[in-house]
Formats: C-alpha cells, structure tokens, sequence
C-alpha cells in the first residue's frame, strides 16, 4: 500500500519557491481523535491529498463538538481552520425523506468564500452529497471533489426492507443526481456504488476505496491463550440486528461453540448474556481488542456504506469471516470464506471450528487474509494513482 | 501656527495615517474597485485595520517576526486566527498571496527590513496590484522603495504630514483632496453604519480633520501570547485575559487615542492594574464599577513608529477569578485627526 504519511511527489506541484497547491476540506465530522469509520476515511483522504504535495485546510461544519483540545489537535494537522456552527434545519419529511436543501447550511457559504479568498484554493473537497451546495461558491477554476461515503438516493427502502425504521439521511435519485452534478469527481467508496452511480448516467465518478495502513503483520498464533473469534461494533441499528441473528444461530445449534467470542464496541450494551460470549464494551485502543482475537466476525444482515468492520483486521493481521453484506464492494477482491447469511457462518464455524482446535483453519485463513489485504493494497494504490493523475491532469 | 506647534502637528498627522489609510482602502473595497482580488498589507509591524476588514479579508504579511496570535471573526462560527505570514519563513506562502493581490498596502519601515519588503511590493506590482507605500517622512527605509517607485510610477499624494505614494490608478481615486478626503471618511462611516458592517461614527472637526468613535468586537482585537490562550479564545469566541490574568489588545490604527474597555468577570477592584503601550506605564484615567463589569478609561498616546500597537494589561492578582477567564467585553476607540 502506498504509504500517505510522507509527501511523496510534492515536485509536481510545488517546485522549489512556489507554494503547495491548496485543498479545502469540509466536513461536519469531528476528525481528532478519528474513531469514527467517516472520520477515518476522511482523514485518508487529507493524508492522499497531503502525499500528492497539497496544503490542506479545513472548514468544519462543528456538529460533533469543539473544545480547546480539538482547536490544539486541528491547527496541527491543518494549515488553516475555521469552525462555522451548524444551523442546518435537517427536516425529514413524512416517508423519511430528505431534501438536500433542508439539510445544506448556507451559512457556510460566507466562511467559504473568505477563506477562498484568502487562501485561493486549487481544490475543494466536500464530504456528502447535501454539502454539495457548497461547491456552486467557486468558480470553474477550483476543481471540486464531492466524496459520497454512501449512495444515498433511496437509502431509506434498505431499512424498510431489513424491517427496520430508516435512520440519518436519505434522499430522492434526483436531489442526489443534481448534488452528483455539482462535483468534477464525486468518489465512491465501493466498486459496486461506484457502478451503480455510473449506471444513473454520472460519468464524473472515481472509485477510492477505504484502506489503512497494516499496523500488524499476519503472523501465526501464539498459544497462550485459546483461540478467540470477536466483533468490534458501535450500538447502531444494523450492528444490534446483525448480532442478535448471529447469536441466535449460535445458540439454536444446540451445543456450545468451544472458542470464546469477545464483542467490543458499543453494541455491548445490546448482546444478550450468553456462554462463551464475553463483552468487553468500550475499546480505547483498537489494538487491545485486536491483539486479543485471532479471528473477526462480521455478521452483517444489511447495511450500507463503509465496511470498516471488514477492513480493519486486515491492519491488525486478523483473518475477517463476513456474510456478503459484509464484504460489500469488496467480494471481487476477497480471498477468505464468504457466506449468503448468518445460518451459513454458523455452519462454517461448527464445520471447522467446532470439534477440533482450529489450527490449520487458522492457519488457512491467515494466509487468504494476507493475500486480500495484498489485493486490497493493489487497488487502493492503483486508484489512488488514477485520483492522483486526474488531479494533476486538473490542477 | 509657529514653527514648533508645525512640526508637532506634522509629526502626529504622520502618526495617524493608518486611519486615513484604512479609511480610504475601505472606501474602495467597499465600492467593488478590488474586484475579486485581494487587499494585502506589507508591515514589519503589528496592527489592524479595522475598517477595511470589515469589508474584505486581509492578508498580512510581515517582514519581522510576531510572537502573539490574533483572530478575525467568521460568520455563525468561532473566531479564527487572522492571516499572517511571515515573509521570511514562508516566502512561497508570501509570493502566492501577493500573486491574488489587487491592492498592496505598505507601510514603509523604519528598520533594515525595508529591503525586504520592496522586494515584496515589487511581487505586488509584477501581479497588477495597485499600490499605496505611506509612512513618516522620516522613516528609514523610503530609500529601499526607490527603484519600485521609479519602476511602478508611483506618484506622491497629499496626506498631511505622512509620506504616501500610490499607483496612478489610486492617486487618480484620491482625487484632490488626496488622503485627507473628509467627505470620504463620513460618508464611509455613514454607509457602514446603516449596512451594520461596523459601529463607527465620525464627525467632521473641519476641512481636513475627523473625530472619529469606533465601537469595535474586542475579539478582533486581542492578542495570544501563547498557544493554550489562543485556543481559549477560538473556542470561546471571548478576549480572554490568560489565567495569571495577562492580556494584551492590539490598538486600531497608531494613533493617540480615548480607549473604554468592559472588564468582565473580575474579581477585585482593578484600579492597581499595570497598564503599557511600548516602553509606556499607563495609569487609567478612570475606573467605573458597574453591574456589567469594570469600565476602563485609557488616555492612549501614538504608538511609536516601528513599534507594535499592542496595550499590555496585568490585572492584580485578587482580581482574577480561580474558576475561569476574565475578557473585555466591549471596546470603544475615539481618535481625532486634528
């Protein structure tokens, strides 16, 4: 995988004597500490840009808080902040839909154009589509990059059909083709988002995939300890659903699963007590659940968006087990087991987990994972080169 | 007028140029004539213009080094640091604004760094940027400017006792009256106060001279001398005082000044504050305790040439609360050209 952390061509854009190229970013995330899957992503995205030798500054639209430590930790990371207090009204109109101009805060558009005109952006970078409004206050010169973290048109009927009340946003194909518009670029996060968004007739999608650094080798077991199978979730509707149906499954097999599984995260607060089930609850450090697993679980039933659940082992050196809602926008690339539902992981896990130790599934597993988290660094470095080729052929 | 009463007036009329300065940059950002351009200023010195800010943001750029952080407001948010570069440690940074400049303002140094900043001004000219060089007519480094002022065709403009050359474009916007334009200034503050974009009155003491009274957001004003207090501020959109009670408040423009501060949240009478401009101790002229908070009267004198506008207030120690930050709550300036 490409390594962000380091500029690594600033000489295309800033030859010695002229200043960096500069990106403007907005977003409404509170982005340090960056615990959250959208905060990371566009912490990724400020890292790509930083690596292709652009200064970065940022506009945040403060709806998850702000505090002296946030101001310390931003003004380090960034070269200029403003902080502008969202006022956005965010109706949700009966059908749990969304208008975009309901949901944009024009008052944004003032801080906007002063730091324009201060700063004289190359790029301007939104995060979500009802944040597209924002790019209509630059002029053609200022390439605009729209990065959707989700489809959005008609998200609410993915809830409904999971039976569940939709939750955030939600838009018409309309309101979302028109934000879509706005943008020279607008990512997707999925390969399939991104088809899906170019079968709607946009022509101006790039597909950048969410991919961390590996902070952890994939290496084999220690045995001091018995083999650990976990899930990491935050309390959200679809983590609580996807569990519950796990366990259900679990424990309708009628015997005990012989291997513990540690759930983390703030779906602790939701797992019914069960055997062999131990619930950590909040992680302050992603490692210390990691460290202590040797393979994740991502039951999902549905869900949209970001899967961070099923990236983030492969940082840690942790083969993930996933149902195919869980692996979503990643299946071209997957190289460990993939299930249709629950009721088929279950059965994978009693088949080859159930009677024995489960050292040369492991031991299978890990290597499969390496040789995904290998295919999904050759993607992620083939289409951050096609982003960064598309800017430097912009700007 | 005799010969001494002369120079004396000659002397403060170039002290107080940054208000006609500011006066008349307002007048043009206001009227459109800086397009989308920026308004940029060269100064190895610490000041504001505040009217002018009130109609355009300002790119600052030093050739000296600063050592406090101040802010400028942002619309439904939290105050933010104010643009200021410093030449010498990002000169690219330097360059690229002066690149998006439309109208460079440069206040001509009294030290050696007024090499510097003709090189500056002349990135300026190079971009199409009108230009505007004022300072005292005594003020070191004029010579510096001498090839910019050849090679730009600056032309001086009458301004009282200040030295002002500008651009023909610029001189041909001063008209007349040159940089003194009483009509300007009141209209100005006329068409300001009915947009809301600033509390500003002015009165016209004579052909040549204002009053001028300007009620102006103290966060506009207070310097951070150091990081932590900086954030304080960003994040409470107050001027705070630091935790020992220290603040420091940089002055509209360099002119002698009347100056009414609100001190909030004080603890103790602040009568025995330690009050300086520069070398200066100051005493208040009055103190007046009400529901509000403390009321400080300043008699300010010009802020030396090549000095910072920065007033340094050191609260006594009884008065500064344990539980929070003291700030000035309102500031008042009033300032006659005469």
């Amino acid at each position: 995988m490409m390594d962000l952390s380091t500029p690594t061509t600033p000489s295309t854009f800033a030859p010695s004597g002229l200043a960096a190229p500069r990106c403007l970013v907005v977003t409404f995330n509170r982005l340090v500490p960056a615990d959250q899957g959208n905060s990371r992503r566009i912490m990724q995205l400020v890292r790509l840009y930083k690596s292709q030798g652009y200064e970065v500054d940022l506009l945040y639209h403060n709806e998850e808080g702000f505090d002296p430590a946030l101001s310390h930790a931003l003004a380090a990371e960034f070269g200029r902040v403003n902080v502008v207090r969202s006022r956005a009204p965010k109706h949700i109109q009966p059908g749990h839909v969304c208008r975009i101009v309901d949901w944009y805060d024009r008052g944004l558009d003032a801080a906007a154009r002063d730091m324009h005109r201060l700063r004289g952006y190359n790029v301007v970078h939104v995060n979500y589509v009802w944040y597209s409004p924002l790019l209509e206050q630059f002029a053609s010169d200022v390439v605009k990059v729209l990065d959707t973290h989700d489809v959005f048109g008609e998200r609410r009927a993915k809830y409904t059909a999971a039976g569940m009340k939709p939750q955030w946003f939600s838009t018409s194909y309309a309101d979302e083709d028109v934000a879509l518009r706005r943008a020279d670029a607008a990512l997707a996060i999925q390969k399939e988002e991104a088809a899906e968004l170019a079968a709607r007739g946009h022509r101006n999608i790039l597909y950048l995939p969410y991919v961390e650094p590996a902070l952890r080798p994939f290496t084999a077991r220690g045995g001091d300890r018995p083999l650990t199978f976990g899930y990491l979730g935050s309390g959200n509707d679809w983590n609580i659903l996807s569990m519950a149906e796990f366990l259900s499954k679990m424990q309708a097999r009628g015997v005990p699963f012989p291997h513990p599984i540690v759930v983390a995260g703030g779906v602790c607060r939701h797992v019914r007590d069960g055997t062999g089930v131990i619930k950590l609850g909040f992680v302050q450090e992603l490692h210390t659940f990691y460290d202590a697993i040797d393979i994740a679980l991502n039951p999902m039933v549905g869900g949209t968006g970001l899967k961070i659940k099923t990236v983030e082992p492969l940082c840690y050196g942790k083969p993930v087990l996933t149902t195919l809602p869980g692996a979503q926008g990643l299946t071209h690339l997957w190289q460990m087991p993939m299930f249709d539902d629950n009721a088929a992981l279950t059965d994978y896990l009693f088949d080859r987990f159930g009677r024995t130790s489960g050292s040369s599934a492991l031991e299978e597993l890990t290597v499969s994972a390496a040789t995904t988290r290998q295919a999904l660094d050759a993607e992620y470095d083939g289409q951050v080169d096609r982003l960064a080729r598309w800017l430097a052929s912009r700007v | 007028m005799n010969a001494p009463d002369a120079a004396f007036a000659a002397t403060k009329a170039a002290l107080i140029v940054d208000v006609w300065v500011d006066l008349f940059a307002a007048s043009l950002a206001r009227s459109g004539a800086l397009g989308n351009g920026l308004p940029v200023v060269l100064t190895d010195t610490l000041r504001v213009l505040p009217l002018l800010e009130s109609q355009s943001p300002i790119g600052w750029i030093h050739t000296s080094p600063r050592h406090y952080q101040d802010h400028v407001l942002v619309t439904h948010g939290q105050p933010a640091p104010r643009l200021r570069i410093d030449a010498a440690k990002h000169p690219a940074d330097a360059s690229q604004t002066l690149r998006r400049a439309s109208l460079c303002l440069v206040a001509v140094p009294e030290r050696d760094s007024a090499a510097a900043m003709a090189a500056l001004a002349a990135k300026a000219l190079q971009a199409r940027a009108s230009l505007l060089l004022f300072g005292t007519p005594q003020a070191g480094g004029w010579g510096a400017f001498d090839g910019l002022v050849r090679q730009g065709a600056l032309q001086p403009v009458e301004a009282g006792g200040a030295r002002v050359l500008a651009s023909a474009g610029l001189a041909g916007a001063l008209g007349d009256a040159g940089l003194h334009d009483v009509e300007r200034g009141v209209a100005l503050a006329a068409q300001m106060a009915r947009a809301r974009q600033a509390d500003i009155h002015v009165e016209r003491l004579d052909q040549a001279h204002l009053k001028l009274r300007l009620r102006i957001d103290p966060v506009l004003l207070v310097a951070a001398g150091s990081q932590t207090l900086a954030h304080h501020i960003v994040h409470e959109g107050r001027a705070l005082f630091n935790s020992r009670g220290l603040g420091a408040l940089l002055l509209p423009w360099g002119a002698p000044c009347q100056a009414r501060l609100l001190l909030r949240n004080v603890r103790a009478r602040i009568d025995g504050s330690q009050i300086a401009l520069g070398g200066q101790s100051l005493a208040p002229l009055a103190v007046d305790y009400t529901e509000h908070g403390a009321f400080l009267k300043l008699e300010l004198p010009a802020v030396a040439p090549g000095r910072d506008a920065l007033l340094h207030l050191s609260l006594p120690r009884d008065a500064v609360p344990n539980d929070g930050f003291c700030d000035i709550g309102a500031a008042e300036f009033t300032i006659e050209t005469a």
